[in-house]
This record gives structure tokens, sequence and C-alpha cells, in this order.
């Protein structure tokens, strides 16, 4: 048994993630340790408060295990899979309370991390963070913030130019021109 | 849906597509124009990847104590409903039969209301359940696109059939209480699919539930059924 948790904790993430999908209690509580930190960590970046993050990181990992099965590796790696339904999930529960939503919370939660990933997360996706962040760092402020509003909130063109008080044609530029530099600086090839 | 999007008009949303804050429409329309365009699939799949990277800019942080056995306990409660859901929604086939009878189905023309009843009353029996309902699914037109399948028994349950598909997108699911109270049902529900449907354990009793609200991701209503009575 020891030597089976020891295997099990060893695991890829897309070995973990498969034996969630098939039922292993010890592969979900791998899984779920695994991931917990950066799950919750973007939950509450979106939600702002730890009660309804839970929530969202609750039902992040449910629905993992619900479409384990779907996951495709060719189009990313398993955190971004896990990332962007945990996304998901927080921008439904945002847009129920829409009047809640501050954008610059966000802004300021990325610009400014804090609380310290578990060190196998470090490993995990440090690098990939990093890269990231140098990437956006260099963007004109008012691209970050589009962006951070349609990525992080799912706003729409609509709702960030009525929010922001700006025209729909301006955030509109702002967001491709935000992402077709990101793609340039992160060379994503779909090669 | 409206006229085919050009590669131009296509790129210039492929974006906000990316990131998940197209607007509906829009997003039908670019995943129209994708279907037969690889060059801008290729430029909307490289800009997911963005986006999906972006996400890691989010800091972690721990969550609070407890959290991986609250999980755990949501799985396997999971594996338990989900048998009970499927073992449900099968039933729900024949709610289908039991809502042709209360309509005055075709299958059922020429039957005694005697023999009707008998049937109706055995997959009662069978269930151990209270009673079957069902109601047309409308647009904003007020055009019938669906139905809407709901039981009262051991556990209760909701089952959305459509005659065509929605557009591609997910969709959110509320119950409408007879308080005039939304309950989420479920979000992200693809309708889609060449058969559409849907279906769901309620949390509580049929009773409650006058009807349901289905909204696209911007939230507008799209469609919606109130059963009878209520």
């Amino acid at each position: 048994m020891v030597l089976y948790v020891y295997v099990v904790w060893s695991l890829s993430d897309e070995s973990l993630l498969a034996g969630l999908g098939a039922g292993d209690s010890e592969a979900a509580a791998a899984f779920v340790r695994r991931f917990q930190g950066r799950v919750f960590g973007l939950a509450l970046t979106i939600v702002g408060d730890r009660e309804r993050a839970e929530d969202v990181a609750q039902e992040t990992f449910v629905r993992a295990w619900k479409h384990a099965g779907a996951f495709d590796p060719r189009r990313g790696g398993v955190t971004t899979w896990l990332l962007t339904i945990a996304r998901n999930v927080a921008v439904d529960v945002v847009r129920l309370r829409r009047h809640e939503v501050v954008g610059s919370d966000v802004l300021l939660a990325l610009q400014l991390p804090s609380g310290e990933p578990d060190p196998d997360e470090r490993l995990i996706a440090a690098g990939e963070s990093e890269r990231v962040r140098r990437a956006v760092a260099i963007l004109p402020e008012e691209q970050k913030r589009a962006l951070v509003l349609a990525a992080f909130h799912g706003l729409t063109g609509r709702e960030i130019s009525e929010r922001e008080g700006i025209p729909l044609g301006t955030v509109k530029t702002r967001i491709r021109t935000a992402m077709l530099k990101l793609r340039s600086a992160l060379e994503v090839s779909d090669e | 849906m409206s006229e085919r999007l050009s590669c131009e008009e296509a790129r210039a949303l492929a974006p906000e597509l990316s990131l998940g804050s197209a607007t509906g429409e829009e997003r039908a329309r670019v995943l129209h124009h994708l279907a037969s365009c690889p060059d801008c699939r290729r430029l909307v799949s490289e800009l997911s990847a963005v986006a999906d990277e972006l996400l890691l800019l989010a800091p972690a942080h721990e969550p609070p104590a407890g959290f991986e056995s609250r999980v755990l306990a949501r799985l396997s409660e999971g594996k338990t409903r989900g048998r009970t859901l499927r073992r449900f929604l099968g039933i729900a086939a024949v709610a289908v039969l039991a809502a042709a009878i209360s309509g005055g189905g075709v299958f059922w023309a020429g039957r005694s209301d005697r023999e009707v009843a008998a049937r109706y009353q055995g997959v009662l029996a069978l269930a151990n359940g209270e009673y079957f309902s069902a109601a047309h699914l409308r647009d904003i037109h007020g055009t019938r696109r669906g139905l809407l399948f709901g039981y009262q028994g051991d556990t209760s349950w909701l089952f959305v059939s459509l005659h065509e598909p929605m557009d591609p997108g997910t969709y959110r699911v509320e119950s409408m209480t007879r308080g005039r109270r939304v309950v989420l049902l479920a979000s992200s529900v693809e309708l889609s699919g060449l058969r559409p449907s849907w279906g769901t354990a309620l949390p509580g009793d049929l009773h409650g539930v006058s009807g349901i609200r289905i909204r696209d991701e911007e939230g507008n209503r799209v469609l919606e059924a109130r059963f009878p009575g209520k």
C-alpha cells in the first residue's frame, strides 16, 4: 500500500487525471493535492472571497473528474486544462453577481502575487507562469487591463466598454493587439 | 443565424473567442466560419493556447483546511449520484411516454382511459413516484422548441428535450419556484448536439418548482417552460 501511494504521488499529471477519471481514490487524492493551490488561487483571484472560491474550486475538481475522458494532451497540459475549467466556473459565479465585479482587484492580484505555492506546484508551473508574466509585463497598462477583464472575468467587449467608459472599437483593438503580442512573445504555434 | 463571416471578420473576433469573452452570437458566427477555414482555425487554436497560459498568472493560494477531504467526499457522492441519475434519466424515457399520455399523445390514441391510467400508475409504482409533469419549452417569441419533463418521487428530477440543436455555446439552466425564487441548476450546459437533451436530479421536490429558464452565455433568457397550474 505504501509503495502504491508512493507510486501514485510520482505519477505524471496526465496519469493522475486518468486515475481520477477512472475513480481511483488514491489518484484522486494526489490529483487534488497537487493542483488545489493553483485552482483555489485562480478562483480566489476571480471571485474575491475565500468562501465562494472554495465552492468554485470544489466544483472544478468535480468537473475534472466528470470530464477527465475529454482531456486531450495535444491541446495543452493538465494544469491549463484544469485552470480553464476553474476560470469558467468562477466566471459563472461572478456573472450571477455582476454588480460585484471588480476587475482592478484581479489586476492587482496578478501584478502583486501573494501566497506561496507548494514546492510541488512550483516545480510544475513556475517556469511557465514566469514566462507568461514577463510577456504580459511588457504590455501597455490599458491593454493589460482590457485583457484581464476579458480573460479573468469573461467580460465581453461591450461590457468592458461600458465599465471603463471607452469606445467599443478601442476595447476590441486593445484586446486584439495584446493577444497578438502575447502570441508572438510566447511563440505559440499550432504546428 | 446571420450571414457567414469573412476571414477578416472572423480574425477580428478570434481573440475574444479564445478568451471566452465573445458574445453568444459572435461565438456562434465565428465557430460557423471555423468549420470550413483551416487558417482561421489555426489562429484561434494559437490564441486559445495564449489565453490558457494567461490563467497561470493567478497566484496559488492554499485552500481552507479540510478542502481536500471535502472534494473527495463530493467525488464519492458524485459517483453514487451519477449512477442514480443515469438510472433516473432512463426513466425519463418513460416520462416521455407518460407526458404523451397526459397530452393526449398519438401513441395512445385508441386506448381506453383505464388502460392508460393503469400503465401510468404502474410506472409510478415501479419508480416509487407520485406524478409526472410536462411543459413546452418556448423561445422568447413563444415558439415551441422542446419539452420539459418533471418527476416527483424519491429522487425528483427534470429532463429537457429539444426538437433541434441550439446555437453552439454553453447555457445556464435555472429553476423557478412558486415563491419566485430562482435556483441555478447548472451552468455550462451544451445543447448544440444533434439530439440535445439534459437532465438533473433536483435538490428538493418537484412540488416547489414552477418551471425552468435557460439562459445563454450573455445571461439572456432563450427558453422557458412552466408546468401546468404553476
